[in-house]
């Protein structure tokens, strides 16, 4: 079996026999940009070359054991993704492009984020390649359709995919030769029947998924999915099965080792290669695709137990239970990487959206937990992050008046929600239309059907649906901290309002009574409480109404998500104590749960109180997060507890949900002995980190979300 | 006809099958040495004090009338109380809770419902305590209000409290023709169960103890 720790030693023993060091491959990449700036060329031409000399110049390794060819020198360069001298140059040319064209918008977007209020960014793509198209074109497939079209209709961008695919090509003949080199002759003979034919077995379906993988993230954007996995390589499986060439049992090696690959690369400390599972197959009447495969997986999925690669499935009334079941033991192992996607919710949001029922077959969750059908859609899903309850912070500025009703304090609230929401979107339509000069991305658009067909780079919306994601952040904290003013300041009249801004601004000193009063008496959001949930409902409606309705450059628009991964945290250290409790600098509420400690019915409180809102509304996604204790979690009941929960959560139309089971005093131990728990996973937003690698303000957050949970 | 509620639980696991909404009655004829939820054996409401909550401000002892409050350190003189509550609305640190409230079947009928969807997969509700065969006509009644809703029952009780009672839930009282048949009596008979000091229970007919659904 392949042994984890070996495969992060290939990493860091890598011996790389081919390429450049770093600071070289940057200075060429340099250098390759200010020729085309200096030539005037077509800026994606320009990018397609930057790529190929990245390609061309990265080094490579490949060990003896190595199960495939996969050791590119590329996040150890100064990037989170793309190579270093590429991520420099998108940032650059961002900043440049947005003073030009929009300079009051980015200053805008620079002060609003410093007051923890929103910002907007030209987000270079949460989106995932046509694995299908990959898979069955092939390297020779994608660069004989690009090489028809330009020379029916020859335009830089049918240049740039040609230059794109030339790169990819010969990339896999490069490492084909390191392979030669390293005695690795069987890599060797693979790679070139890869450059010269699409995949036929399973581990040259993999193969092929590594060198894409490696490509589309040098060029600068992140691969956030590896596609349906279980339906996309069931045809390689069984081919291998028939013939002999694999076993059930070396099937699921494989599988393990592939994995392996993606904790290697990272060592857990990026967001995680996403992988889906599950839900309808093509076609009418709707049957759940769940196959051998799948159930190979996650087989692999939970021998490895490492926080990347991480699962998604997509649950329908249709989903094995066996398949739930066996997910929920992984989550009672701590092996916990995997979200839960309702999928008749999201299909139905989709549909809203006006995306073609034949296309929600290929819906995958992007990245964390944001639906996008997969190979027809640029879906940006975090072009713009916005806090909900900033809005709460401004009734009590600076010279603003008292309100003299609640009523007319939540009509304040709304107005300058309303006002904020139309000031980020207006600054989101601008990144969009400058994304273009940012980040034409000639081997993602290769992959995408309506990209070829309709010689668009994905950058110009070249794909069937092109949306923009609005993260909207801070629902819980909103929620209570309006109930709060209400309780207080006009129901009770334990305070004035303007006392109560000076309680805030001191940060709750010397009223810890009230600040107590604050955490327990008001209703809160995630309790099944109907006046909060009311109002949040409302939040979400206004928020969902004006973002389906402004005018986004994009022809799918702008749309809602319900979420915050960790910019909760973000965004609470810019803001004031809130009216709910929360003292200054700490972080807002997270994703569409209850504030910490709010949630005194528990997780099925949550669930009530989320059910009363639409989540077909929140085409962006939408994620509760629920902690529970390892104990409730615990044997037969525990599994089956897990099961049901999902299945109810989804049936009373819940979109996302993923689990944590963690005790706080484990956590603390891990804080002082980190050694002892090296290997203690926590699913920290939509992926899994290492407990021990988290810096220390995080794991502060995740051991209090622990402690509420009783744990 | 009323249930003193200590507590209801919700998503619980180990009270009988799948995930259950649990009632905890308050009232139990047994006082067994390591009962787990004490505050169940009164039938009578109670005053909690939190103590890890309590920041000693003394507010509790400001309002209440009756004088069953010190403060530095914080007591309760129980011999006082009369629980109008007031100290608990005075209490914001939540360190003080009356624990114990009648609710009528009625009642607690939407509170339990709210979970209906958890009990799908084979769970339902609970009734345990304390002694829910004290209430027996209420417990019933509850019953077959749930069951009007398709909701999957098991009262945990101890079997002690008066066979008389149980007799009347399972078999008697009006609640019988809703009750009948959906409950499998394994081991009641004229049992009785006698408190011994070193805390143990002495059956005095062995295999005697719960009622147990289907
Ligand atoms: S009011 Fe509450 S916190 Fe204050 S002394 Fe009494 S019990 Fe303690
Ligand atoms: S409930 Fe009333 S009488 Fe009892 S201790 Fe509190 S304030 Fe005093």
């Amino acid at each position: 079996m392949m042994n984890v720790e070996r495969m992060s030693a290939t990493f860091d023993e890598a011996r790389f026999s081919d390429g450049l060091p770093q600071a070289e491959v940057n200075a060429t990449i340099r250098r390759v940009y200010e020729n085309g700036e200096h030539d005037v060329a077509p800026f994606a031409v320009t990018r397609a070359r930057m790529l190929a000399c990245a390609l061309e110049n990265v080094r490579l390794a490949v060990g003896r054991n190595d199960t495939f060819a996969s050791v590119v020198e590329r996040h150890y360069l100064d990037s989170r993704y793309g190579v270093g001298e590429i991520a420099r140059i998108q940032g650059e040319r961002a900043e440049t492009v947005a003073r030009r064209d929009f300079p009051e918008g980015f200053a805008r977007t620079n002060s609003a984020w410093a007051e923890g209020r929103f910002f907007t960014q030209a987000d270079l793509s949460h989106t995932s390649p046509d694995w299908d198209r990959i898979l069955s074109l092939g390297i020779p497939g994608l660069l004989a359709e690009a090489e028809a079209r330009h020379a029916a209709n020859p335009t830089p961008f049918t240049e740039s995919v040609i230059i794109a695919c030339h790169a990819f090509h010969d990339f896999a003949l490069r490492f084909a030769s390191v392979c030669d080199r390293e005695g690795r002759h069987d890599l060797a003979t693979e790679l070139s029947a890869l450059a010269a034919r699409p995949p036929e077995t399973l581990h040259e379906a993999l193969q092929l998924a590594i060198l894409y993988w490696h490509v589309q993230e040098t060029e600068g954007e992140w691969v956030r999915s590896f596609g349906i996995f279980d339906r996309q390589y069931l045809p390689f499986l069984e081919r291998d099965l028939a013939a002999g060439r694999l076993t059930e049992e070396s099937a699921e090696e494989l599988l393990v080792a592939f994995f392996a690959f993606f904790h290697a690369e990272s060592k857990g400390r990026d967001a995680g290669a996403p992988f889906c599972f599950g839900g309808y197959l093509p076609g009418e009447p709707l049957r759940d695709g769940c196959n051998r495969l799948t159930r190979l997986a996650w087989r692999a999925f939970r021998t490895l137990g490492t926080p990347s690669p991480k699962f998604s499935i997509r649950v329908n009334p249709d989903t094995p239970r066996e398949i739930l079941r066996f997910a929920a033991e992984c989550i009672q192992e701590g092996k916990n990487a995997m979200v839960f996607a309702n999928e008749p919710l999201v299909r139905k949001a989709m549909l809203r959206r006006g995306k073609a029922p034949a296309d929600l077959a290929n819906f995958i969750p992007i990245g964390c937990y944001e639906p996008a059908i997969m190979g027809k859609e640029l879906s940006c899903t975090m072009q713009c992050v916005f806090n909900l309850s900033k809005p709460v912070e401004d009734l009590f500025a600076d010279g603003a008046a008292a309100p003299a009703t609640w009523e007319e304090a939540e009509e304040r609230y709304f107005a300058a929600l309303e006002r904020d929401l139309r000031e980020a979107l207006a600054i989101a339509r601008r990144w969009e239309r400058a994304w273009n000069d940012i980040n034409p991305s000639p081997m993602l658009s290769a992959t995408m059907a309506e990209c070829m067909e309709r010689g668009l780079d994905v950058s110009q919306f070249g794909t069937k649906y092109a949306t923009s994601g609005v993260v909207c952040a801070g629902l819980a904290t909103a929620v209570d901290s309006l109930l709060a003013i209400r309780t207080m300041v006009f129901d009770r009249g334990m305070l004035s309002f303007d006392d109560f801004r000076a309680v805030l601004l001191a940060d709750w000193e010397g009223r810890e009574d009230l600040r107590q009063f604050a955490l327990r008496r008001p209703p809160k959001w995630g309790c099944g409480d109907e006046t909060a949930d009311a109002l949040a409902r409302r939040i979400c409606d206004l928020a969902a109404d004006l973002i389906e309705k402004a005018q986004s450059a994009k022809p799918g628009g702008f749309q809602m998500g319900l979420w915050s991964i960790d910019w909760c945290i973000g965004i609470g250290s810019k803001m004031k104590a809130t009216p709910d409790g929360r003292h200054a600098g700490t972080p807002v509420s997270k994703n569409s749960g209850a504030n910490f400690g709010a949630d005194a019915e528990g997780p099925a409180g949550v669930v009530e109180s989320l059910s009363r809102l639409d989540h077909a509304r929140f085409p962006d996604g939408a994620v509760l997060d629920v902690m529970l204790p390892p104990r409730t979690i615990a044997g037969e009941e525990g599994a089956e507890f897990l099961v049901n929960f999902v299945r109810t959560l989804f049936a009373r139309g819940g979109q996302f949900v993923h689990f944590n089971s963690l005790s706080a005093g484990k956590l603390r131990e891990a804080q002082r002995d980190p050694t002892k728990y090296r290997n203690l996973q926590v699913r920290l937003c939509g992926w899994n980190v290492r407990f021990v690698d988290l810096d220390r303000a995080h794991q502060d957050w995740i051991i209090r979300e622990a402690e509420g949970s009783g744990a | 006809m009323k249930i003193p509620v200590a507590a209801i639980r919700r998503l619980t696991l180990h009270d009988g099958p799948g995930t259950r909404t649990t009632v905890f009655v308050k009232g139990c004829p047994l006082h067994c040495h390591w009962c787990h939820n004490p505050e169940c054996l009164s039938a009578r409401p109670q005053l909690l004090f939190h103590d890890n909550l309590c920041a000693g401000c003394g507010k509790c002892a400001d309002v209440c009338s009756h004088g069953a409050h010190t403060s530095a350190p914080h007591a309760i003189d129980r011999s006082r109380r009369r629980l109008c509550g007031q100290c608990v609305e005075a209490c914001w640190h939540g360190a003080l809770e009356i624990c114990g409230r009648d609710y009528t079947p009625e009642a607690l009928l939407p509170l339990l419902l709210r979970d209906a969807a958890f009990y799908e997969s084979g769970g339902g509700v609970t009734v345990s305590g304390g002694e829910p065969l004290l209430y027996a006509e209420a417990v019933a009644r509850l019953f077959a209000l749930l069951r009007g809703h398709g909701v999957r029952l098991v009262p945990s009780a101890s079997g002690e409290s008066a066979w008389k009672a149980a007799k009347c839930f399972v078999f008697g009282s009006a609640a019988d023709a809703e009750l009948t048949g959906d409950f499998d009596l394994s081991a009641i008979s004229g049992a009785r169960i006698k408190h011994l000091d070193n805390g143990n229970l002495e059956l005095s007919v062995p295999g005697a103890f719960v009622v147990i659904v289907r």
